[in-house]
């Protein structure tokens, strides 16, 4: 008798447990496909614009001033290309603040004899905290560049540093080894042209160069990576930035600007804080910020992303170098939605409370470990024989069919209205790459979240050494 | 095309119509002017502009959605086109309120661009408007037009209120070389806010000699930190120290 009962327990729970597991599947999976229905409503919308000259005739007279924000670590071999590529910009009214944030080679040094820097003095206000600067650095030839030398302090500590030296109304983050496409900026500053009270923050497509011919610090070929795990990757920023980031924009809801490229207003950012210290998810963090801040004064405001590409840079081919990268992610974003967390299902904060936060609680905090708990459960489950077979069969086709639907679909969408890849070749390799991408490689990205939950609980800081090749030195 | 398909097409349509001026020209573009669409209906004023017609300002404004309160930034090219020959309607738009703050800034904006003199007393008369935006757009203007009639205005507007209106008007006294306004200047030099100073510094420096001489002497002997700093630092940056 009492074996009979414990025999229930254990089916019922087993039960249980599959329609949890199944159940957050559905949902993230249904989630994705509004994503998809959403992006293909907005692009069909306003779609995206193609030819420089007819931006710049658009554009030009009514842009705003931009400060473009260069944080560069460690960057002596290819900073003064990158800023000289970021100087030969199509903007009519742009500066770019080079941060050099405690180098331990010759960063500095490579700029001042790149451009032929002397020291300056230039008048900021100490809107938003940094670690102490150095010097500055000008050249009368280039009054567009000023590069300042800092104590060491991270990222977010030298964007900090950046924008309170910036006197534009709009800044603009970029990593230094990122590439900006020519009318990246164009593009970009369309929102604030279009709502120009309304608009607080606009983000861009970041696209992989892994596999792009670049001369002269630009994109003169598209390609596709050789390594497989850079079209893993290729394949995800497709789904991440085309079709989850144009829905949530559309939403009213998007909660995170990458770090890689990223258009503010700087009296907002100031009127944050600017960047947090001690997270490394400083970008996520400020997207945050930025809506609590909003929500708290009763402004009318929107975060707009742009479809066009604007900012190309480089995916790691390691495992190790991926890893770190995923996992740095997770903490990220572990670290920004605790942070907040008394936003989350909060009348207040409308949207962002309910669907941003909720949209962060099932992806981000429910999401993996139950998806791991899944993978192993179910078929220990079915092998214990407390699970049909029908069941498990239709968790794995729920998951994986969702998964390559999801990823064509978005596939389909880009290459309908951007056209991203000159080659039928290439759209076919990424085709089967999204249906491989299920089969191994999305379980290993799950095992690389729950290691940033666990060097989230055990309070790590930092991402470690990120491997790459360098774009510029491709 | 312009009336008709997609937004995209319209667009294209109301920009390029200023290629092929003729009577059905004006009457597509005038049309166009109703488009649901702001960008086409702005492309199409501004193509009327453009090929000399008149654009009907008021009714421009009144119909966009929202009556403008938040309209695309292309509406300042579409004055700045106007503004010419169309001075006066812009004068009534910038002192109606009845039209959105925005749409009064950029009428203000464009009739500063003319460099018409005259118009210096038209925009001075809005120095009391009751809009902070509006009365920082006057002080830009009278920057802009940099005429030494401009001086009453911007006595008014260095000591608004609001840090941003003092701040144009510290640059409009620099640009429009009021040398009466050195002290006032000075003074701003120990403002609250970093910019009101930055640009009371940078517009003493536009002074020339004695606004140089002013800066020095409250780097070396004010009483006021703030003061003394944001003069060294200002000297410091243009090397005059």
């Amino acid at each position: 008798m009492s074996s009979l009962t414990l025999d229930a327990m254990v089916d019922a729970t087993g039960q249980v447990v599959m329609f949890i597991v199944i159940g957050t599947g559905i949902l993230q999976n249904s989630l994705y496909i509004l994503q998809l229905v959403l992006a293909i409503s907005e692009l069909s919308k306003r779609p995206p614009e193609g030819r420089l000259r007819l931006l710049w005739r658009r554009y030009a007279d009514v842009s705003p001033h931009i400060s473009l924000l260069v944080p560069a670590y460690n960057e002596e071999k290819s900073i003064v290309e990158s800023l000289r590529s970021m100087l030969a910009l199509n903007y009519p009214k742009l500066d770019i603040v080079a941060i050099n944030d405690g180098s331990k080679d010759g960063t500095l040094a490579a700029m001042i004899e790149g451009f032929g820097l002397e020291p300056v003095v230039r008048s900021f206000e100490e809107a938003v905290p940094h670690k102490a600067l150095r010097a500055l650095y000008g050249s009368p030839r280039l009054p567009n560049l000023i590069v300042i030398d800092k104590e060491m302090g991270g990222k977010s500590d030298a964007l900090n540093a950046g924008i309170n030296l910036s006197r534009a109304p709009l800044v603009c983050t970029v990593d230094a080894d990122s590439m900006l496409e020519t009318d990246a900026l164009l593009h970009a500053v369309r929102p604030f042209i279009d709502e120009p009270t309304r608009t607080v923050a606009v983000g861009g497509t970041i696209r992989l160069a892994n596999g792009c011919r670049i001369e002269g610090g630009r994109i003169q070929a598209v390609g596709l990576p050789s390594s497989l795990l850079a079209l893993f990757q290729t394949i995800e920023y497709l789904r991440a930035f085309l079709m989850a980031r144009l829905a949530w924009s559309r939403l009213k809801t998007l909660t995170i600007i990458s770090g890689a490229f990223g258009l503010f207003r700087r009296d907002v950012v100031v009127a944050v804080g600017g960047y947090s210290h001690g997270t490394v998810g400083e970008d996520f963090d400020l997207v945050i910020k930025i809506h609590r801040y909003m929500y708290d004064c009763g402004h009318d405001y929107t975060l707009t992303f742009v479809p066009e590409p604007v900012c190309w840079t480089e995916a790691p081919e390691s495992w190790r170098g991926l890893g770190r990268q995923r996992s740095g992610w997770q903490r990220g974003a572990l670290e920004t939605f605790f942070r907040h967390r008394d936003m989350l299902f909060r009348p207040l904060y409308g949207r962002i409370g309910w669907l941003g936060f909720g949209h962060m609680l099932l992806v981000d905090v429910i999401g993996p470990p139950v998806e791991v708990v899944g993978y192993i459960l179910i078929p220990l489950l079915w092998f214990l024989d407390f699970l049909s077979v029908e069941y498990m069969l239709a968790f794995l086709a729920l998951t994986f069919i969702f998964g390559t639907f999801i990823s064509v679909g978005s596939l389909i969408v880009e290459e309908i209205e951007l056209r991203p890849f000159p080659r039928t070749f290439s759209l076919v390799v990424l085709t089967l790459v999204a249906v491989v991408e299920n089969f191994g490689y999305r379980q290993i990205c799950n095992v690389w979240r729950l290691q940033g939950y666990w060097q989230y609980l055990r309070g790590q800081q930092g991402w470690g050494a990120m491997t790459r090749l360098g774009l510029r030195r491709r | 095309m312009v009336a008709h398909g997609k937004v995209r097409t319209r667009l294209a349509a109301a920009e390029n119509l200023v290629w092929f001026q003729s009577p059905d020209t004006r009457r597509a573009l005038l049309a166009a002017l109703e488009d649901p669409t702001d960008d086409v209906k702005l492309a199409a004023a501004a193509s009327l502009a453009e090929i000399g017609e008149r654009v009907p300002v008021a009714h421009l404004l009144q119909a966009r959605p929202g009556n403008g309160s938040e309209s695309s930034r292309r509406l300042e090219t579409v004055l700045v086109r106007v503004a010419k020959h169309q001075t006066d309607d812009l004068i009534c738009v910038a002192g109606d309120r009845s039209f959105p703050e925005r749409a009064r800034v950029a009428a203000i904006d464009a009739l500063a661009r003319t460099g018409f003199f005259h118009l210096v007393s038209s925009i001075s008369h809005l120095a009391e408007d009751r809009s902070p935006i509006v009365r920082a757009a006057v002080a830009r203007g009278l920057g802009v037009l940099a005429h030494p009639d401009s001086g009453e205005a911007i006595a008014k507007l260095i000591h608004d209120p609001e840090w941003a209106v003092r701040a144009e008007a510290a640059e409009a006294a620099g640009r429009a070389g009021l040398t009466t306004f050195i002290d006032r200047l000075s003074v701003l030099l120990c403002d609250e806010n970093w910019w009101v100073r930055f640009r009371a510094g940078e517009a003493l420096v536009g002074l020339g000699g004695n606004g140089i001489e002013a800066l020095r002497c409250v780097a070396s002997s004010a009483e006021d930190r703030t003061a003394r700093m944001a003069a060294a630092v200002v000297l410091a940056e243009r090397r005059l120290a």
